[in-house]
């Protein structure tokens, strides 16, 4: 070792990450120096650059999808459980309204009728409804698919690939898809398909199930929350999907559009 | 200003992921516990105000914390690294061999190589993240060797040769 010589961790620890740009100050020259000298410390950074490949394709892997569902289903539970305690600090907000109770009772509605036909196991499931919308929302905010559209074959391809069901939207006069984006309820993946009709937004939920018994449309009356409003919604299902319409139109004419769909 | 929560998650959570199952030495299951305990442990963090939400990395150091207070190492003594000879030192290490490779060193050292040899911390940086100093994570770091070897025995792509 030279008089004034650097040891060689100290060495080591000045120049690293040796790829990250810095100042030469009298520090890093000393350690420029010792590592020019010293055959060990140049094997040492010789070695850690056979290894930036393999982290950079470390540094590639993603979480995948279902883990993602279920941290951010963690995070809405949390939420749910803390309701009440006082103000949670979030961008997340439920917007009151009429439109919210809906959403809401399409979501009970849903999952009361997956729990009567399914054995299998979900996920925790949600208490508040308010809690599933949450989720819902904060589902969409992980960035995960949807698309706008009002090709009902492009609604169709699009759920064709993200939940393997070629379901054809629904038809009616004056009926028009609007979008199409996954959702979660309660821990399960599946769509929302939204329309327009005379100037109301109605929405399609569908849900893939193994081994559910089929049963033909019927409304549901879903009461949310404390209130005593009891909000229409049409459910069915068939041996494969969980469907329910809700909307801010006459109950008899949901039962007529869920009726009235055309399937492949 | 503060940020929200879900923001913060989805900037972090694929490196968290990632640490995870670094941290787990690839085992998925306990990766994603460790994932899932340090959402809520961000939850409680930022309603009750604890959770730093401005500087880099903070859900990362969390999950750092958790992983080295809530394992089943904590007071244990920590072995001495051990020194392995003649191994290769080249070739291309998959992600799953450095995975497996990190679960051959103790956890805290786990955390200082993630942090150091992983993710490209400065030293003084990952004494501050692991609460220790120069000479500790000295210490820590001192299981590169050992760790290295084993992402190359994972990945190994060419004839032995000895090295220093």
């Amino acid at each position: 070792m030279h008089p004034g010589d650097m040891d060689c961790l100290s060495a080591r620890a000045g120049l690293w990450p040796p790829e990250r740009p810095r100042l030469v100050g009298e520090d890093q020259a000393r350690a420029r120096a010792h590592v020019n000298r010293c055959p060990a410390c140049a094997r040492f950074f010789a070695q850690d650059r056979v290894l930036l490949d393999g982290l950079e394709a470390l540094r590639r892997e993603r979480a995948p999808l279902e883990v993602r569902e279920r941290v951010f289903h963690a995070l809405a539970s949390a939420r749910s459980r803390d309701r009440g305690r006082g103000p949670v600090r979030s961008r997340v907000r439920v917007r009151p309204g009429w439109w919210t109770a809906a959403a809401a009772g399409a979501t009970l509605a849903l999952v009361a009728g997956i729990a009567v036909t399914t054995t299998r196991a979900a996920g925790p499931r949600l208490e508040d409804p308010q809690g599933a919308i949450a989720e819902d929302y904060i589902r969409r905010a992980v960035g995960q698919d949807f698309l706008d559209t009002s090709d009902p074959r492009e609604v169709t391809r699009f759920l064709q690939r993200e939940l393997g069901s070629p379901l054809t939207p629904l038809r009616a006069d004056g009926l028009v898809v609007e979008r199409v984006e996954i959702c979660l309820l309660d821990g399960t993946r599946g769509a929302m398909i939204r329309y327009r009709m005379e100037g109301r937004t109605i929405s399609q939920y569908v849900v893939p199930r193994v081994g559910v018994r089929a049963r033909p449309p019927a409304v549901v009356h879903q009461r949310v929350g404390s209130g005593p409003q009891a909000v229409p919604v049409v459910t069915w299902a068939d041996p494969s999907l969980e469907q329910a319409l809700v909307g801010p139109v006459d109950e008899v004419r949901l039962l007529e559009l869920a009726r009235g769909r055309e399937r492949p | 200003m503060a940020r929200a929560l879900e923001e913060m998650l989805m900037e972090e959570l694929d490196v968290l992921y990632q640490g995870a199952l670094f941290l787990s030495a690839g085992d998925g299951r306990r990766a994603e516990k460790l994932l899932l305990d340090t959402t809520k442990a961000a939850f409680r963090g930022h309603s009750d105000g604890t959770l730093t939400t401005t500087g880099r990395h903070p859900l990362e150091h969390l999950m750092l914390g958790r992983f080295l207070a809530t394992g089943p190492w904590r007071g244990r003594a920590e072995p001495r690294p051990t020194r392995v000879p003649g191994e290769r030192r080249d070739g291309v290490v998959s992600p799953d061999a450095f995975f497996r490779a990190a679960g051959a060193v103790h956890p805290r050292a786990r955390a200082a190589l993630w942090l150091v040899v992983v993710r490209r911390r400065s030293h003084a940086e990952a004494a501050a993240v692991l609460v220790t100093d120069d000479s500790g994570l000295r210490e820590l770091l001192a299981y590169r060797d050992t760790f290295v070897s084993e992402a190359f025995r994972g990945s190994i792509r060419g004839p032995i040769q000895a090295a220093d």
